[in-house]
């Protein structure tokens, strides 16, 4: 009989199951596993400044060279590591900057990152990170890489936090803007400027397919670049107080094969609205699948114009954190019927405040009504009496629900008293734990307030316990995170049917009884079945 | 719809179609064949490790057709092997080996997937010895090899 483990293809798939220090270890086994182990041992290699002594001989490296694919280096490595001949195979290429003073790169730095990307004609993805090329050796490095067949993918960090070289992007010849009109398919470019005019600056009048093959774009926090004479007041604001940045809603006009956008700004880093609404507005991107626009303060009705104008564009996720997601929003999906695609959604906003927040529950319980594909859903609330009220759950794949669910009072109870309260509490957790029971894939429930909350709100939280339903879930087996913001009150058979129930649960929040003495022990019993607190 | 398998010794397994689909070389044969009765000859399969695939094939007949996942992660886990799975896997390590190479000519992913991971489940945390030890493999390196070895390898980190 052959004997598995004498072909390469299983060994490899073994491998894929071990970690580096199984790997050394097979290394050792005989030689056919050494030819099979070291490939995977030196395909991904970082140079790491702070490890300095932990770095392959170069005689090792210059040995093995041709196994690498994925390389790393970190500041200023030593010549001889940089000028490897022997590297012809590196797939991922990784520059950074550690922050270490003996770290500035020289030109002899990037005249060998230079030759490294004229030599892998494999090469697929460039990172930068906080580290740009000195003026003198830009040029050739931005050559070499506008003139490299296989570069699909470039992401750059942090221009600013270097003495870069202003003005140096604004170059229509720039390659980076080169390598964009010819072939790359994935930019990101985070923490710095680009320039706050690029139409003019760019090869060609026309917009629509100055980048046609781009296909992902993430901006993130990016600004306008200043050059030196145009430094007055206005613009010194734009840089450091974060006016829109313009520059980028340009960027954007020119890539109409865009399957995933993905902007982050933050409070002190103004979105353009207008300009990213209109370029919405203009149909621009029928290919979207991904929609990402992070802190960006869209109004309600703002964000219905995106919404409105997705139009046929087959878009699976939509996070729109920090925006007003409500029911102009709402009323746009609809009559774009977006939610028959939607997979993933975030409308978290933290200016919702207090559970008064009505239509941030609406709203809610209508994506729930309505998205059939929904897996991953981020928002704010959700009360107990829309879900009483509504009408069944659609979204029966949800992997990840993530909404702050408010036991309300029920407004259509006209009796008062203590007892009848209660018996409209205990109704409208088991209306919720029913609706909750028919999500089989659940992995993460989050039941969490993440505003600041009083107590009297806290008590009108999901108590999840048996006494008020949780025997409902017993078809949800694949919870594997649970969290809440209130205070539970677990007895010895909750505890059990969670362990009984729930065999992946790997974390839970505490606590779990007010009791320090019973928290201890009902931590102690979560804790020994393996579950992280 | 039933299919006829045979076995490297001649032996007949009736089994449901969609049990024997489970196996994307069957069912690409049967796809090629179309409509047909003829049985099915697996010429590289005992009979008493076919009896094993078909357990499986037939417990998991239901399961949702793997799709290869997409993580940035290279790495895969083999602690999640499921409890039946891992019951189905406590052979001896000849029948391990014929299972997976089964799994690997029969072309069913997650059935190799599980022996694989069994596999790497023992390998874990062994020193080269033990490992050579489980699965019976002699060193054919000289003690200065085996120096250099460990020598030119010893940045790797454990990530």
């Amino acid at each position: 009989m052959t004997h598995p483990l004498d072909l390469p293809e299983i060994l490899i798939h073994v491998a894929s199951f071990l970690n580096t220090r199984d790997r050394k270890s097979c290394l050792l086994v005989c030689k056919p596993w050494h030819q099979t182990f070291i490939p995977l041992i030196w395909e991904n290699v970082y140079l790491w400044t702070y490890n300095r002594h932990q770095w392959p001989s170069i005689d090792a490296i210059d040995r093995h060279a041709h196994h690498i694919t994925n390389l790393t280096y970190f500041s200023n490595p030593p010549l001889e590591y940089l000028s490897l001949p022997g590297l012809r195979q590196v797939r991922f290429l990784s520059l950074f900057y550690d922050g270490l003073p003996s770290g500035i790169m020289n030109s002899t730095y990037w005249d060998a990152a230079t030759v490294i990307i004229r030599q892998n004609l494999a090469l697929e993805s460039l990172k930068l990170y906080d580290t740009w090329p000195t003026i003198d050796t830009a040029e050739r490095f931005w050559d070499a890489v506008a003139g490299h067949a296989g570069i699909k993918e470039i992401s750059v960090h942090g221009a600013m936090n270097l003495e870069c070289p202003s003005g140096e992007m604004d170059r229509p010849d720039h390659g980076l803007w080169r390598i964009c009109q010819s072939q790359l398919e994935s930019l990101r470019l985070s923490h710095m400027s680009i320039p706050a005019n690029p139409d003019a600056l760019l090869l060609g009048d026309d917009i629509g397919t100055t980048f046609p093959r781009m296909k992902k774009l993430s901006h993130i926090l990016v600004k306008d670049t200043i050059k030196p004479e145009d430094q007055n007041a206005d613009i010194l604001l734009r840089r450091f107080a974060g006016l829109p940045c313009l520059g980028q809603v340009r960027f954007l006009a020119r890539c109409p094969n865009l399957k995933d956008l993905e902007m982050r700004f933050s409070y002190t880093h103004d979105c353009p609205r207008d300009a990213i609404v209109q370029r919405f507005a203009a149909g621009f991107w029928p290919l979207l699948t991904r929609v990402v626009l992070s802190v960006a303060g869209f109004t309600d009705k703002e964000l219905a114009q995106i919404a409105g104008s997705l139009g046929a564009a087959p878009v699976e996720e939509l996070l729109v954190p920090e925006s007003s997601f409500g029911y102009q929003t709402l009323a746009a999906f609809e009559n774009q019927s977006l939610f028959r695609n939607i997979r993933k959604m975030d409308f978290y906003d933290s200016k919702v405040l207090g559970w008064a927040a009505r239509e941030s529950s609406a709203v809610v319980q209508t994506i729930l009504e309505r998205c059939p594909v929904l897996e991953d859903f981020t928002a704010n609330y959700l009360l107990a009496s829309d879900v009483a009220h509504g009408q069944e759950w659609v979204s029966t794949g949800m992997k990840k629900l993530k909404v702050d669910i408010i036991v309300d009072n029920d407004n259509k109870e006209e009796e008062k008293g203590k007892e009848k309260e209660m018996k409209s509490r205990k109704e409208l957790h088991v209306a919720v734990f029913e609706r909750l029971g028919k999500l089989h894939q659940l992995d993460t429930l989050a039941l969490l307030s993440r505003t600041l909350t009083s107590a009297v709100e806290l008590e009108s939280r999901m108590s999840l316990d048996l006494r008020h339903g949780l025997g409902l879930l017993e078809n949800v087996l694949q919870l594997e995170v649970l969290s809440f913001s209130n205070q539970q009150v677990f007895e010895e058979e909750d505890v059990r049917w969670i362990k009984d129930h729930w065999k992946k649960l790997r974390q839970i929040s505490r606590p779990l009884d007010a009791d320090p003495e019973r928290m201890r022990e009902l931590d102690s019993a979560m804790y020994l079945s393996g579950v992280n607190m | 719809m039933t299919v006829i398998l045979v076995s490297s010794d001649n032996q007949d397994f009736k089994v449901d179609k969609e049990v024997a689909e489970r196996s994307i070389l069957i069912k690409n044969m049967l796809e090629d064949v179309g409509e047909s009765d003829s049985p099915i000859p697996l010429p590289n399969v005992t009979s008493a490790v076919l009896t094993k695939v078909i357990e499986y094939c037939e417990h998991h007949r239901n399961d949702p057709v793997q799709v290869p996942e997409e993580t940035d992660d290279p790495r895969k886990r083999s602690n999640d092997i499921e409890e039946w799975d891992m019951k189905f896997m406590q052979v001896d390590q000849e029948m391990l080996f014929e299972i997976i190479l089964a799994a690997n000519y029969l072309d069913i992913k997650p059935l190799l997937d599980v022996g694989c991971k069994t596999v790497a489940n023992i390998i874990k945390g062994k020193t080269p010895e033990e490992i050579r030890k489980a699965f019976n493999i002699v060193n054919d390196f000289t003690p200065e090899e085996e120096a250099q070895i460990k020598k030119e390898n010893e940045w790797a980190e454990d990530r």
